[in-house]
């Protein structure tokens, strides 16, 4: 049974007025926190806890050339999700994706 | 007191976590703390959790005389430990220093580095004593 674009996001209505309904509850807890958390800021509540030690904090290492291969696995593990989820059917979406991560990929190699 | 006042009250009195912090004592007082943590006293029968950083914790339990290389860091500790926080001295260690007073590198008591709200006397102090200390700490945060 074939659906038209429009019957489909009227299906995913009820999915999105729920998700709506709980970040709008989870908003109001945070907001509600926020007021009776009483507020007496100082300089040692913003510093890294370490045991009590005045240890400066370190920003973490990060090797750049590790990111091209998160970069690769991401785009492949999505291609693999994508064509999963539409085999067997016709969609513009996948091959525009495919087509989109064609040109990443060639980019990337250079 | 207001109904949010009252009820924030009740929550903080129902689930007061604790961090447990040794000055660098006998360890009889830290025994006995874990003693009155264990099932056989089950301090978490009142909501107590024993946690491992000061930002997750309500109470402050201190124990051992406050040296002059830990009194810096506890101050430390105190100020990185969010409102509303409360602070417990276990033990006489905390209260002047005990067995170790007047030592060469001993301070005295605890409330000479942070404000102490409740002190748990005793050498070291039994489990029993402790629960009655922390349930006595909670009956006057219920009074405001």
């Amino acid at each position: 049974m074939q659906f038209t674009w429009l019957e489909n996001i009227q299906g995913f209505g009820w999915f999105l007025a729920a998700f709506g309904v709980i970040l709008l509850i989870v908003l109001l807890l945070y907001w509600i926190g926020k007021r009776i958390a009483p507020s007496n800021p100082n300089k040692e509540k913003e510093t890294t806890y370490a045991c009590g030690e005045d240890i400066p904090g370190v920003k973490t290492q990060f090797h750049s050339h590790l990111l091209r291969y998160a970069v690769y696995f991401t785009i492949f593990d999505i291609i693999a999700f994508i064509l999963a989820t539409s085999m067997g059917i016709f969609g513009w979406v996948p091959l525009i994706y495919l087509a989109v991560a064609f040109v990443a990929i060639l980019i990337l190699r250079k | 007191m207001g109904v949010v006042d009252r009820l924030v009250t009740w929550a903080r009195i129902k689930s007061p976590w604790i961090l447990h912090l040794n000055s660098g004592g006998c360890n009889g007082c830290d025994i006995e703390i874990l003693d009155a943590l264990t099932p056989r006293y089950d301090l978490e029968r009142f909501g107590v959790l024993l946690k491992g950083s000061p930002r997750h914790a309500d109470v402050l339990l201190v124990s051992g005389p406050i040296t002059k290389q830990v009194a810096k860091r506890f101050l430390r500790i105190y100020n990185q430990t969010p409102d509303p926080k409360f602070v417990v001295g276990i033990g006489a260690c905390t209260m002047s220093g005990g067995v170790f007073r007047e030592c060469y590198n001993v301070m005295g008591g605890l409330d000479g580095v942070i404000p102490v709200n409740a002190w748990i006397p005793g050498c070291p102090p039994k489990p029993e004593a402790i629960i009655y200390g922390v349930a006595a700490l909670l009956g006057k945060l219920a009074g405001g």
